[in-house]
This record gives C-alpha cells, structure tokens and sequence, in this order.
C-alpha cells in the first residue's frame, strides 16, 4: 500500500467474533451488534493517518533516556508464596486448579 | 523408500543455567520441592509486577550464539506472545521475534564419519511457562493443575534451517547440540528432566528440489524418541505419498507408549500471537566489546576437540568421539595423559572400565571420586607391572565404591606381598616340585605344560600375582632348575 | 491539579498496568508546591521497574524563583488554538498570555504540526498494550473466577465477560484488533510511527522555547455518563493531554479560571526531566492568577440523590 491511499478501515461481524474469540470476551447478539457499530465508529477515525508518509520514519516502541537497569543472577526467596496459595479461586494441594486442558492431544 | 527426499528442520528450547529466573530474582533450583514454592508476583504475573531482565541469561544465550556461529544483532529487543494458557501466568510470554539474540549460524557434527553442516536460522530467549499436571493428587478427572515454579526459568530456543535429512541425523544433531551447551556451561542439556527440548518440522517429496507438506512432530522426550518419531513420521509420510494420498499440514504428537504419531486436537480456532515490543523492556544494546571479550572465552568445542584428539593421539573416531563428546571426560582424559603419556592406553581404559562403572552406579564423571591423579597412579602399577590388568580392573571397582585410592585398596586386601618377587618365588619352587611331570614336558619343548604351571600358580595365589610376574619368576626357575 | 512526571521518572512498580509505554504515576493536588513535595517524593530510580530512568530524583529545591523563573521562553502551539476548540476555552487561554507577555515573558508561536494526528496514536498504542496488559485476568491464580465453568475456554470467556466493565472491553476489542495479524502494520505500527512525529515535534519545539503552555481540553467537563454513548467524542477530550503523554513529556494541568461554574484547564509542558521548570512556570501561573473555585450550586429544594 502506497502513503496517501485511504483505506477503509471497517471490522466485518466475522472479525469481532475472531477479536472476541482472541481477547476470551463473549457477547449477547445485542451487545455484539453494540459492539459492531462502536468499533466501526471509532475505526473510521482512525483513517486520518492516512494522509501522513511514514514510509521513512521509525516506530517508537519505548521512550528510553538511557541504559535499562538488569538482575544480577543471585536468587532472593520472596517469602510469601503460600499468600498466593491461599487467595487463589481454587488450590487445591499447592496446584492452582483449572478446567481440564483437552486441547493439546487427542485420544 | 527409494526416490523418496527426507528434509527436516529442529526447533530446540534449552533452559539457560542461571541462579536465578530471567526476570526475577527467584531461585531455579526447584527440582524436589513443592509445587508453587519458587514464586513472586514477576513469574505470577500479578498486576502491578514488572520485568527485570538479569543479565545473566544474554551472556549465555550470546556464548551459545558465537559458538553457533551466528551473526549477533547490535539491539536485543523483547516481545511480547500473545495468547491465553493456564500456564501462562501474564497471557503472554516474553519472547522475541524480530530482533533475536544471533541469526545464521550453524551447527557442524560429525555423521558416519562425514562432517556435517546444518544452518541455524536464529537463536532467541524467551522465558518458560509454568508446568500443567493432568492426574495425580485429588485432581478429579476434570481438573488439571498448575505449577509456577518453572515460570520465567530463561530459555534458549535455536531453529535450524531444514538441512537435516535422515532421522538419524536429526539426533546426531541434536547429541551435538546436547555436547555444545554442555561444553559452554550454557545449559545442562537434559532431555529427561526437560531442560533440553525439541521439536522437528518433517516433509518428504519426490524430488531434492520439492518443497513437500510440512508436518510438525512433537513431545520427543528423549534422543531415541526423536530418532523412533522421525522414522515413523517419514514412514508414515512415504506410504502416503507412494499410495498418492494427501499428507496434512498439521502437528503431531508422538506417543512414547504406542510408538506412532497423532494428530494434536485442534483448537477452536486459529491462534494469532500478536508479537509486539514488550514495553515494560527497553530494548539493550550489544557492544562490540563485550562480545569480544565473550568470543574470547569461548572453549575449544566438542568437534575441534574430537578432531584434534584423532590427530594429536592417533584415536580412532569413536574413540575420539567418545571422549569429546563430554567436556568432563575429554578433560579427564587430557589431565591423565599430563601424568602418563600413552593416549591409547588411558583412552582403553577410560572408555571401556571407566564408562562401565559409572554406568553401573548411574553416576557421572564428576559425581565419583576418581581423578586423574588416583586414576592414572592405578595405571602406572599395570604399566610397571606390578598388578596384573585383571586386577586393576577388581580395584578400579573398588576405588569406585569406596572413594579409596589404588595403594589403599591393594593394602587393604593383602595384594601387595604378591608384588614382592621372593613370595612368589616360595610358591612357584612349590608347583615346580608338586608337578615333576609338567616340569618335564615342558622341558621337554611342550609349551601347554607351562601354561599349566603358570595356572597352578596363580590358583595358589588365588589369582592376586599379576600373570606377567608369574611367568618371568616361573620362566627364571625352570631355566635355573634346568 | 494534576501533574504526570517525564516517563520514566517514577516507578511503576506496583501500578496496574494500563498502557505500559504511556502509564507515569503523578499526585493530584489542590497547590502546586503540595503536588511540587509529593514528585520530589514520589520521583527516583527503582531496580524493580526497567523503564525507570536511573537519574536522581526531581528536588522541590530546584524549582526556579519567580524572577529566573520569568527568563523561561514560553511556547504556544498555534494547533491548540484552532476552530475545535470552545471559543471561550481559547480565549481565556489567550488572555493569560497576553498577561504573561506583560510581566515580561518572551512568547514564541510555535508549531507541533503532527497535534491532530496524536489522538488515533495515543489509542493504538494505548488500547493494543492494555489488551496485553489485561490478558492476566483470566480467573487463574487470583480474583474472580466465573462460577460452574465447565471448559477452560468458558472459564477464560466467562469470567473476563463478567468481570470487565463495556468501556474496557471495548478497549481491550480495538487493541486486539490493532495488533491482530494483518492489521499490527496498519494500526499498531503506524501509532508508534506517528508517535515518533510527535516526539520530533516537541524536540524542533524546545530548540525555541524553555515551556509549553496549552489549554488541557478543547471543551468544558461533560456530565458523568452523558457521552456514554459516543465513546469518540469521549476520547476526543483528551485530545490536548495526550500529545505530551505520547512524546513522555512532563506537564501539568491546572484551573486556571471557572466559567459557568466550570474550570478552565492550562496544561504547562516542559522538556524531559525538566519537572523543575514546570513546577517554577505552574507555580508563577498560580500566584498570579490566584483562582478561588466558586461555591457549587445544586439544584434548589431538591436533595442531590443520583450525585
């Protein structure tokens, strides 16, 4: 795509059941059809960037002053691991319990 | 299997040997306690707890890249893997995509005695997830439960170039991976304990040229499973293709029990991971200095090592494969012949009584007690003569069980007199009288009566002479009696 | 008055994360030396946050006298005064300084050419991190958990349905979309880009001047609820605020008059690290404006239940 070129920026029902699916959200109809036309509303803003070239010009993903701060490889024990145990929605035996996972093998 | 092009590619994940996580100060020493015992709200992932990267992991993973030969990249940047999984604490790993650590590299193994080369498209860190039980405990049938303690322990992951084209080669390449990292210090490369990974990308096609359908293998938990699961997914693949039946893009599991491959379950839908710089990590920089200094560090690695032993101490390839497959042994082995220059002796004994005790004691090089030192004084004794190999071999047990040196258990079981030459000389005037008839046969040019001889000796010794003193004090008497 | 400090100023150790690029933590204050004490508190370098800068931390003892003070070139960014702004919201603006002009302040017209474009950024940059950054409620190791789930997949859907209000779920659909494959170049990429127009903006603009004064918004407070259903008209009122947010600028906005009750914001930008300078510029606008917000008129004979 060339700068300049507007596209048209609209989300199909498909693509908001995709979204949903990708961020574990779900809708009623009623609200998906909310959904649908918020989203539509507000993507059609976004076609003003349209009209800027930014072919040349680098993202900024971080707004850095200077060399980030590291670890040094020495282990230090927090010492309230068995607060997490104990708020948890459901531990059971030290294991934090979930639905059973189906999805990695068959059979 | 004839006209049939094998074409495999690994991706391979190696937990980095650090003290602490890779951006946390928690211990990775969990193995033996209880589940969730090494955590913090960084590898839980709790709201308000952000990374620190320890810098620690990007030396190593910069050592495993140099020595892969890699292209390293001037700025690490860290991205974020989008998706959700219960043993994802964050709901998405902190990986990297498009600025990994190196970048065309390879890796170069030996293969039937032909040096081989496989191209390794990148080497990246990212941090491991937690670890899902599925039965066991008071989990009813329908629950799985979740162990943090492995979250955040840094990993290494390397993806070669599909380069690979026996499933033998694939685990030759792997093996040699396993020596690298070890040799570096790197990682423990245990594929057991899951410190080591791999996962393989098999087609087949009819031509060398032809791109075939990928498939991707899985859950290969050791190095005979990698080479079983390849051979059974390129059977599998053949028999498809000669019967003209489509074969399916798709990832597989391979089942260690039933020995075949399944098909995963797919998900409801395709995943889309969504990388994008992680925020909270500013991107570092590499400087040419450090990764001289890095360069510089670099041990001599398991290939070079085995090839100069080959030429250097005129051991055969397996011999010299052996020994640099390990950088405990191939140490050992070199420390030994500082003390005691005779290569194919101490490479005899180290690969076959050596290994064999350490097999039966299921330990390591470094868990026993032997040193080259007390070693290399056993085979001084047997060089001098002084016990006979047989029973080097009882006492290099021994040595083994006991943490004792060879003096110590040679003292210990009264071989010693037996190395002195007068007692020996009191048994053997004994046989020689008891045994008038051999005597005589074998003055009489009959060479078994002197093994005979030789044998009533050593059963009266209760086979603790060395055999060589034997016959040397036999030989002086029968010549002098003569 | 509320003051968000230079990225990177004050750890976010222990803040939720919403936008981690853009997310600073500031004190909101009723004077500008209590919210002046309050950064000099909160502000230094945190080992637990890799974002925060490791310089030392701002000092209130820095803050520039009224008289050094008055040395400061002060810019005005003609795109903040253009025809979307409340006529009254501008003028008010304009007359503070003209004042300024008169203590013998050096006013500069300056442009930040990529203001309009900053809005859209600012929400792809901000929604797409907070759809990373939410993704840990997910009913696992702590808060709610939806009840009688059967599936993994229904334990994720449900209790994050439950859970989250409209307005974050809407945030957290348009961020994941922003960075979904296909669409991460046209919408993701391209807030970073612009991101970086904007920053190049504010640097070209401190090349000419000390501080940037600009109103805080194109219109006057709504009602709580009352565009509700226009989440863009929403949005479009932080239109003013969130070029500073995007270039990790410090600045603070203060009341600066009361028109029909309602305040007028003044939003006071300043280089990177330069908290002091906009402490000193806030605190010379606070003496000499000295605003009294008025006394609140509720509805007569009536007892204020929805308040």
């Amino acid at each position: 795509m060339r700068w300049g070129e507007k596209v048209k920026k609209t989300i199909t029902h498909e693509q908001v059941r995709k979204i949903a699916y990708l961020a574990r959200l779900e809708f009623t109809e009623q609200e998906r059809e909310a959904f649908f036309h918020d989203l539509n509303e507000i993507l059609a803003h976004f076609e003003k960037l349209d009209v800027l070239d930014l072919s040349n010009v680098s993202p900024t993903s971080h707004i850095t002053w200077t060399a980030p701060p590291v670890n040094p490889d020495q282990a230090v024990e927090w010492g309230r691991e068995e607060e997490v145990l104990r708020t948890g929605p459901d531990v059971r035996d030290r294991y934090f319990i979930v639905p059973k996972i189906v999805e990695k093998q068959e059979g | 299997m004839d006209n049939v092009y094998i074409t495999i590619g690994l991706e391979v994940h190696c937990q980095l040997s650090t003290k602490a996580k890779m951006f946390c100060r928690c211990g990775t020493d969990y193995i033996g306690t209880g589940p969730n015992s090494f955590t913090c709200p960084i590898c839980l992932g709790l709201p308000g707890s952000l990374p620190v990267l320890n810098h620690r992991v990007l030396d190593l993973a910069l050592q495993l890249a140099l020595a892969l030969d890699c292209r390293i990249l001037p700025t690490v940047v860290f991205h974020r893997k989008n998706y959700f999984y219960p043993d994802l604490p964050k709901g998405y790993q902190i990986s990297q995509f498009d600025f990994p650590i190196g970048v065309d590299g390879t890796i170069d193994f030996a293969s039937q005695g032909q040096r081989k080369s496989v191209r390794v498209k990148r080497v990246h860190v990212e941090e491991d997830a937690g670890k899902l039980v599925h039965e066991g405990i008071r989990l009813s049938p329908d629950h799985s439960g979740v162990d943090f303690n492995r979250s955040g322990i840094p990993l290494a992951e390397i993806v070669t170039e599909p380069d690979i084209h026996t499933p033998e080669e694939a685990r030759e390449c792997l093996m040699m991976f396993r020596s690298l990292v070890r040799y570096l210090g790197v990682s423990d490369g245990n594929m057991e304990e899951g410190s080591l990974r791999c996962d393989a990308n098999v087609s087949i096609a009819h031509n060398p040229g032809e791109v075939g359908v990928k498939v991707e293998v899985k859950n290969m938990n050791s190095f005979r499973s990698v080479y079983r699961a390849l051979s059974f997914e390129v059977e599998r693949q053949t028999k498809l293709l000669s019967e003209q039946k489509p074969i399916v893009q798709e990832t597989r599991h391979w089942d260690e029990m039933k020995h075949i491959t399944i098909p995963s379950r797919s998900k409801e839908e395709a995943e889309d991971y969504r990388y994008f710089p992680d925020p909270d990590l500013l991107p570092f920089s590499i400087d040419e200095g450090s990764l001289e200094t890095l360069r510089e560090k670099l041990p001599e690695l398991p290939l070079e090592r085995k090839e100069r032993f080959m030429l250097q101490h005129e051991l055969t390839e397996n011999e010299a494969g052996v020994l640099a497959s390990s950088k405990m042994l191939a140490d050992f082995f070199e420390e030994c012949l500082k003390e005691l220059n005779k290569p194919k002796t101490v490479c005899n004994w180290i690969m076959t009584e050596v290994l064999r005790n350490l097999k039966s004691m299921k330990k390591g090089l470094s868990e026993s007690e032997l040193t080259p030192k007390t070693f290399i004084e056993l085979l001084r004794m047997v060089d001098k003569k002084e016990i006979s190999g047989t029973i080097a071999k009882s006492v290099l047990e021994e040595m083994f069980a006991s943490g004792m040196s060879a003096r110590e258990v040679i003292a210990k079981r009264g071989i010693s007199f037996l190395s002195n030459e007068k007692e020996l000389e009191s048994i053997v005037l004994d046989v020689i009288e008891k045994n008038p008839q051999s005597v005589a046969d074998y003055l009489g040019g009959k060479e078994k009566a002197f093994h005979f001889l030789v044998g009533q000796v050593m059963r009266q010794t209760r086979g603790q002479a060395s055999p060589e003193m034997v016959k040397s004090v036999l030989h002086k008497q029968l010549s002098a009696g003569g | 008055m509320g003051v968000r400090p230079t990225y990177g100023r004050v750890s976010r150790y222990g803040v939720v994360s919403f936008a981690s690029s853009l997310d600073q933590v500031g004190p909101i204050s009723r004077s500008v030396p209590d919210a002046a004490v309050l950064t000099h508190v909160l502000s230094g370098e945190d080992p637990m946050d890799s974002t925060c800068a490791p310089y030392p931390p701002f000092s209130n003892a820095d803050i520039p006298a009224p008289e050094e003070t008055r040395k400061m070139r002060i810019g005005i960014p003609r795109e903040y005064f253009s025809s979307g702004v409340d006529k009254v919201i501008a003028g008010e603006i304009s007359s503070i300084v003209r004042r300024l002009a008169k203590e013998g302040f050096d006013i500069i017209e300056i442009s930040l050419p990529h203001t309009d474009y900053a809005l859209e950024a600012y929400y792809l940059v901000a929604l797409a991190e907070a759809s990373s950054n939410l993704a840990r409620f997910d009913g696992v190791l702590y808060g709610k958990r939806a009840q009688g789930v059967k599936t993994l997949i229904d334990m994720y859907r449900r209790t994050r349905s439950e859970g989250f209000g409209n307005e974050v779920k809407r945030r957290i659909m348009l961020g994941t979309y922003a960075l979904s494959s296909g669409y991460y170049d046209e919408f993701y990429l391209k807030g970073m880009k612009v991101r970086t127009l904007v920053r190049q903006d504010f640097e070209h603009a401190y090349e000419q001047c000390d501080i940037v004064l600009t109103p805080s918004s194109p219109c006057f407070p709504f009602k709580l609820g009352e565009k509700i259903s226009d989440p863009y008209q929403m949005y479009l009122t932080d239109v003013f605020t969130v070029p500073s947010a995007m270039a990790g600028l410090p600045s603070l906005s203060l009341n600066c008059a009361y028109r029909k009750g309602l305040p007028v914001g003044l939003q006071v930008i300043a280089g990177p690290f330069r908290e002091d300078r906009m402490f000193g510029m806030s605190r010379f606008l606070e003496d000499m404006l000295s605003v009294e917000p008025p006394m609140p008129t509720l509805p007569a004979g009536k007892e204020n239940k929805d308040g």
